[in-house]
């Protein structure tokens, strides 16, 4: 509690999707847990190693295009699976309904929507990103209005662009079946 | 008796101290007493702000979520809409400049089942690092103050029911790795930057970790305060 105070700016901010459209990998392995959690040595003073890559876009979609926003995903064809160092894949969709301890009203500047891709490396997402699957992905955005990219479509569903935001992961656990 | 003290403040102070082992085990057969304490403050400061707090309390008393672990909602009320493929709980924490680390450590060595449980797919902790054009230019990613601040904790499950499950039960044991009493004033403090109408109040909480003491002064914000000062109240803050 009091160390919360030391560490933390303010209290969390829950969040809760429902993840659409998800792909994952079958992982060749898993991280090892001790009764269900990492075993990491961490000394306080130092990060502790990144595990995987992750690339956020921040989608801000009113509730009006809702339907036609997951259609467009629905329709896209993705040829994530086939890249090398892909984990996984949702599209979340804010659940606005959820209630409970700590739990504010999602605030107007937050988005509605964040796709989420999970990669092995920063290193395999940038091989995605000059690759052909992303050209190709680009290309079908352009015919479908989609929303991968930051260009403005001829009809955007968003109420502003999205917004990009990458993290590293660290103490990742996954199920055998992957994400 | 009673710890609560209530001035006329505002603003913010935040203290702690631990006090030595040696001290600490002087101590130790006040415990009883002082837990019983904490529970008394608990039901002090529920009873001042009404049902607001009254409602946090009984999160105290089993999970940590309480108020829709039964009430399982269907999300998708529109059938356009996708159906969902999993569940995905998440939590935004800005952490402190210089804390990074330490902040880590205690996911490190917090434990927890999660594993092990019913229709768990997936964890990860976020840490927020530089976009392309921002790696090498100087910009920190970790100072970001925007609503998603710097570290996300995510966890993927297969249902939304595996979710409700765990937070119905064994999120209440894993907190972070703080003792039960200090959860239950980690419930308290959160419900303090609730608006209320009444005067800011300074509150002092004590509570064990370990075998540590912790002593608690904290000053509540009345952010919902819309009540014009009352007639012939000081206009100086004290704090």
């Amino acid at each position: 509690m009091v160390s919360s105070a030391l560490v933390l700016e303010g209290p969390p901010k829950p969040a809760f999707y429902d993840g659409l459209l998800q792909q994952s990998m079958k992982p060749d392995g898993v991280p090892e847990t001790v009764n269900g959690w990492r075993s990491v040595k961490a000394d306080g003073e130092n990060l502790l190693p990144a595990e995987a890559f992750i690339a956020c876009n921040q989608f801000f979609i009113p509730p009006s295009n809702a339907v036609s926003f997951e259609q467009r995903w629905a329709n896209r064809t993705s040829k994530l699976m086939e890249c090398e160092g892909f984990v996984s894949f949702s599209m979340m969709r804010r659940d606005v309904k959820a209630k409970g301890h700590g739990i504010v009203p999602m605030g107007e500047e937050e988005p509605t929507y964040v796709s989420t891709t999970i990669w092995k490396d920063r290193q395999a997402f940038e091989n995605w990103k000059n690759g052909n699957a992303f050209k190709e992905a680009h290309a079908q955005n352009n015919q479908n209005k989609g929303e991968e990219t930051k260009e403005q479509p001829s009809a955007p569903l968003w109420t502003k662009p999205p917004v990009p935001v990458f993290y590293e992961s660290t103490l990742v656990i996954s199920s055998p079946e992957g994400a | 008796m009673s710890w609560l003290i209530i001035l006329q403040t505002s603003g913010a102070l935040c203290c702690s101290f631990a006090l030595h082992n040696k001290i600490s085990k002087a101590l130790s057969t006040m415990k009883q007493s002082l837990l019983l304490l904490v529970a008394t403050l608990i039901s002090t400061h529920a009873f001042q702000t009404g049902t607001i707090i009254a409602d946090r309390s009984r999160a105290a008393s089993g999970p940590l979520f309480s108020s829709t672990v039964a009430g399982e909602e269907t999300a998708v009320k529109n059938d356009a809409l996708l159906k969902r493929d999993r569940y995905v709980a998440t939590n935004r924490f800005t952490v402190r400049q210089g804390r990074a680390a330490k902040f880590e450590k205690r996911w490190a060595d917090r434990s927890s089942r999660l594993a092990e449980l019913d229709g768990f797919r997936y964890f990860q902790l976020m840490r927020r690092v530089g976009l392309e054009n921002e790696v090498n230019s100087g910009i920190d990613p970790l100072a970001s103050t925007d609503p998603f601040g710097n570290y996300v904790s995510f966890t993927i499950w297969e249902e939304k029911k595996h979710f409700n499950a765990w937070r119905g039960g064994e999120a209440f044991k894993e907190v972070s790795c703080i003792s039960p009493t200090a959860q239950y004033v980690d419930i308290l403090l959160t419900s303090i930057s609730s608006p209320c109408y009444s005067l800011p109040s300074l509150l002092l909480y004590i509570t064990t970790e370990g075998s540590r003491w912790y002593f608690l002064i904290c000053v509540r914000h009345n952010h919902g305060l819309k009540r014009p000062r009352p007639r012939g109240a000081p206009k100086t803050r004290l704090l």
